[in-house]
Formats: structure tokens, sequence, C-alpha cells
């Protein structure tokens, strides 16, 4: 919980500086808020049509995409003990992580380079038991993201 | 015809066409002086000019350029005659303007002067023309008059010619007679746009100007006007446009592919997403070459909306991007993937320029994407976008 509200308060500060809103313009940004980003991504039981829009906010994400997957899960969380998330939705998750550290220089915040949120919450997703099905590309996201922090100095 | 009884007096002879003109005179007998068509000698009066005029009155000439001047005459007559080639031409400041024998004005530098003519070729109307000695004088002749006038400093261009609203650009006025002191020189050009003199030389004004966001878009007239010895001559006006965004062209649209980012991640999608190239246009349909505008897009989805800046995929994706200094700019990716098929996915983009805080609308795309199998689709706006995976 403490990780999840550290990043979330570091995703915030870098999403101020993506938002960029003109004078008149009815703003509703989803680079200042990565909850609301993916949570169009993961609607419909993480089978939503995933529009170009949103697909580009997602490459600029990185760590920034997981803590917005974190509080869109936990959004829903009735209890500590209690989830409901499905198998689609956490293979539409892995979609968005694999988006989000496509284009590791498109993440233009730094500290969102490095996958602190994404590394807890592929542990946890891999935990569920709706996970069974999906394991195999749990197991080739988790590769990627290894790969991936090994060739990165962490952001304090 | 004389009659015969009439044994003296006094006649004038005139041509029907002119005060030139031959004619010719029969007589029987008689005493005939053939210059001055009199019997006796006695002081008369010739025909001839009465008044000078110089055109152009009064002169205005650019420096470095050439105005041609001429003079005629008036005879008492009433006949007039063009007599700039006889009469000789002289300027009062040949440091501001000169004159040659052919009447061709020449602008030296920016001042006031005045050229002159004389003409010696025609007698004076009401002078004196016999050759009788006791007569005052013998065929008058001369006269001439002035003008005055200026030379102004001249503008033959402006580069660039255009520019974008809400923006500030060097811009290089060409031209002659600018002199080589900043604080002679005033450009004016209306209100909207600032200008602000960085150097001046004989020949070209290096300035910039500040376009208001609040300007008017459309044509301005751009004069200078320069101070020398105590007196200020304005130039001509040339034209400067100030460009609103105002519409969208569609340059290219390329179908990202599968992998890569910004495209569909794998073959066993559906959908489509496309790289967009777009060309900003002004309100005359000129391409608006600046790299000042940030392309926005407020979209509206079935599943709701988002707004933000256009992002362009290449090198990496990026959503902070301006437009090229051409004015160019990708929009990518541009359309929509699923793991399930697509049947008449519609999104609506509209897309505006900002520019320092203020936003242009140029185009609204209604996209519809089709997608029945997986690694195939299609994507167009009904108009001028149409693209197959």
């Amino acid at each position: 919980m403490k990780t999840v509200l550290i990043l979330a308060v570091a995703s915030l500060c870098c999403g101020a500086g993506l938002a960029q809103s003109p004078q008149g313009a009815s703003q509703a940004s989803p680079c200042s808020n990565p909850e609301e980003t993916v949570a169009v991504l993961l609607a419909d039981n993480g089978r939503a049509p995933i529009p170009g829009f949103f697909q580009k906010r997602v490459v600029g994400l990185g760590d920034a995409a997981a803590v917005g997957i974190i509080q869109f899960l936990g959004d829903r969380k009735a209890t500590v003990s209690k989830d409901s998330t499905s198998t689609e939705e956490i293979r539409r998750v892995l979609l968005i992580i694999q988006i989000a550290f496509e284009a590791p220089n498109a993440i233009q915040c730094s500290e969102n380079r490095y996958p602190k949120a994404t590394l807890v919450l592929l542990k946890y997703l891999s935990s569920l038991p709706t996970a069974g099905p999906v394991q195999d590309d749990l197991r080739g996201t988790a590769e990627m993201i290894e790969k991936l922090k090994a060739t990165l100095k962490p952001s304090k | 015809m004389i009659p015969v009884s009439v044994r003296e007096g006094s006649g004038k002879l005139s041509g029907s066409l002119a005060e030139n003109q031959h004619i010719l005179v029969a007589m029987d007998a008689g005493t005939y002086n053939v210059r001055k068509a009199t019997c006796v000698f006695r002081c008369i009066t010739c025909n001839g000019a009465v008044s000078f005029t110089v055109a152009a009155n009064p002169f205005a000439v650019a420096v470095s350029g050439t105005l041609q001047m001429s003079m005629k005459d008036r005879w008492n007559t009433g006949s007039t005659y063009d007599v700039t080639s006889a009469s000789d031409w002289s300027s009062s400041n040949t440091s501001v303007a000169t004159v040659d024998q052919t009447a061709l004005a020449h602008g030296i530098s920016v001042g006031g002067a005045t050229l002159s003519a004389f003409d010696y070729s025609e007698p004076l109307g009401g002078q004196d023309c016999n050759y009788y000695p006791s007569c005052a004088n013998d065929m008058a002749v001369g006269g001439g008059g002035s003008a005055p006038g200026t030379v102004a400093p001249q503008i033959t261009a402006i580069a660039p010619d255009q520019g974008l609203i809400g923006t500030t650009l060097p811009v290089i006025i060409s031209g002659k007679g600018f002199g080589t002191i900043p604080g002679n020189v005033v450009v004016d050009i209306g209100s909207g746009i600032a200008v602000t003199i960085a150097s001046v030389t004989d020949t070209a004004i290096n300035a910039s100007f500040a376009i208001a966001p609040s300007a008017a878009g459309g044509n301005y007239l751009v004069q200078v006007s320069v101070t020398a010895g105590g007196t200020t001559q304005s130039s001509n006006s040339e034209a400067f446009y100030v460009q609103i965004p105002s519409y969208l062209l569609e340059l290219s649209t390329s179908v990202i592919a599968n992998g890569v980012p910004g495209g569909c991640s794998t073959a066993s999608f559906y959908g489509i997403e496309t790289d967009v190239k777009y060309q900003v246009y002004d309100q005359r349909t000129y391409a608006i070459a600046s790299s000042s505008m940030t392309p926005w897009e407020d979209d509206t989805f079935p599943t709701g909306s988002g707004s933000g800046k256009v992002c362009a995929n290449s090198p990496v994706p990026d959503c902070t991007i301006n437009t090229a200094s051409d004015g160019t700019y990708h929009d990518a990716p541009v359309g929509v993937c699923n793991t399930v098929a697509l049947n008449n996915y519609s999104f609506t983009q509209v897309v505006s320029m900002l520019v320092n805080g203020a936003k242009y609308k140029v185009r609204t795309n209604n996209f519809v994407v089709n997608s029945t199998q997986s690694n195939h689709g299609t994507i167009t706006n009904n108009y001028d976008i149409n693209a197959t995976r």
C-alpha cells in the first residue's frame, strides 16, 4: 500500500507536466490520470476496443500504468481478501504493461521508466486464482520487464 | 484676297493647323517682308509661349528609382507643345535627386529637391520679334518651369511576407533608402503587430514582427518612414499576411505494422492503426510554415471521450509534438485494435492547433473502423482517409 501511494504521488507529479490545457479547451486529459486511461482499456471486462488515442497515452506512461491499474483494481475491491479480477482483465493488463514499456524513450517522466510498481503488480496478478490460463503470458511479460529492468538505473 | 483698292494696312496670315505651317503667299505687286510678313518696319509681337508647365508637380521618386519628367508650353494661341527634350533640366539638390537631359529624374537619397527645366527653342508670346533696330528685343525666347518633389524610401520585398498569429518572427524588409540609423526609421503596420527594429542598412531592415493573438487575420500594409535632413518621407506599402490555422490537409496515411509502438499488438488482433501526415493551412488555404503550432485533439468514443496533444510515432512515440517548420505533422496511432471483431466502430476526432494559448479548430474526422477478420481492418473518415490493414 505504501509503495502504491508513493508511486501514485510520483505519477501525479509527472502528469502535471504532461497535461497542458489550452485556454477554453475542455480538458479531460488521460495523461494526467493513468487510472482514467487504463480504465478505458479495461472496460467491458478487458474486452473494450483500444483506440489509438489511448494507446499512445499508455505508451508514455511506463510504470505509471501499473499505478493506474492498481488504483483501478483497488477501487473495485470491497475487502482486502476479495478480488474479482477476471482472466480477460489480466490478459488486458498484461497488454497495457507491454504497451507502456515498449518504447522506454517515449516515457516522458524519468521516474516512471523504472518498473517498480509493475513488478509488484505482476507478482500480485500471478497469485490470483483466475491467472491460471494466462500464466505463460504472465511469465513472458515478467521476463520482458526483468530484462528491461536490468538495463535501467532505478530512480530514487 | 486683298481688294485692289486697298493700298495699305496690315493683316495676319494664319494657317488652320498650327503656328508652324507652310503658307503660300501670292502677290501681284507690293512690298513684302518675307520673314515678318510686314510691309513696313514696326515693332510687333510674336505668337509664342506664354506659360510653361513641368510634370509631375510635385514629383515623387524612390531612392534609386527613376521618374520621367516632362515640360509643356502653352502659346498665346492656346496651343500646347511638348518641349521636354528641347529644354535644359537641372536639380536644386543633386545629393537628393538628379535629372538628366532626357528629363529622367533619379532618386539619390531621402529628402526634398526641385527640378527645373528651361526652354530656348520657341519664341515668347507677346514679345518683340522683328529685326527692326528700334524695337526692344529680337525674337525673345526662353522660358521654363519647375516642380518641387521628394525622394522617398522604397520597399521592394518583405520576407517572409506572412506569419502565424500569436507568434513573433524575424522579418527582413528589403528596399532602398532606409539609411543606416535605426532611430530614423519607423516601420508602420497598424495595430495587432508590434515591430521591433534590430538593424538597418540602406537596403534592408532587420526586424521582428510580434503578431498578437488578438490580431485580425489577413493583409496588413507595411510602410517605412525615414527621417533625413529634418524631413520624413514614407515609402510605398507592401502587404504582410497574418495567417490563422483554418484547415488541415491529409498528405498521407500509412498502416502501422503489428507489434511496433502504435500498431496492433499481434496478428491475432482485429482493427487497424494508422499514421496520418497532415499539413496545416491558413484561411486562404496557403500552407502555414511554422513550428509554433501544437496539434490538439478532442475525441469522442463509444466508451467515453478524451482530449490531449496529438501524438506522433517516430522516431519514438511522442505526445509533446509541435508542427515541423513546414507546418506538417504526424498523428499516430489513429485507429482502434481489439481482440474481438469490430463492426462499424465509430469515433470522432476534432483537431485544433494551439498557438500561444489560443485554440483554432482545423478539422473534424468522423472515423469508422471495421474488422471482421484478425490481422485485417479498414479505417475511413468517408472523405480523404481510407486505409486497409
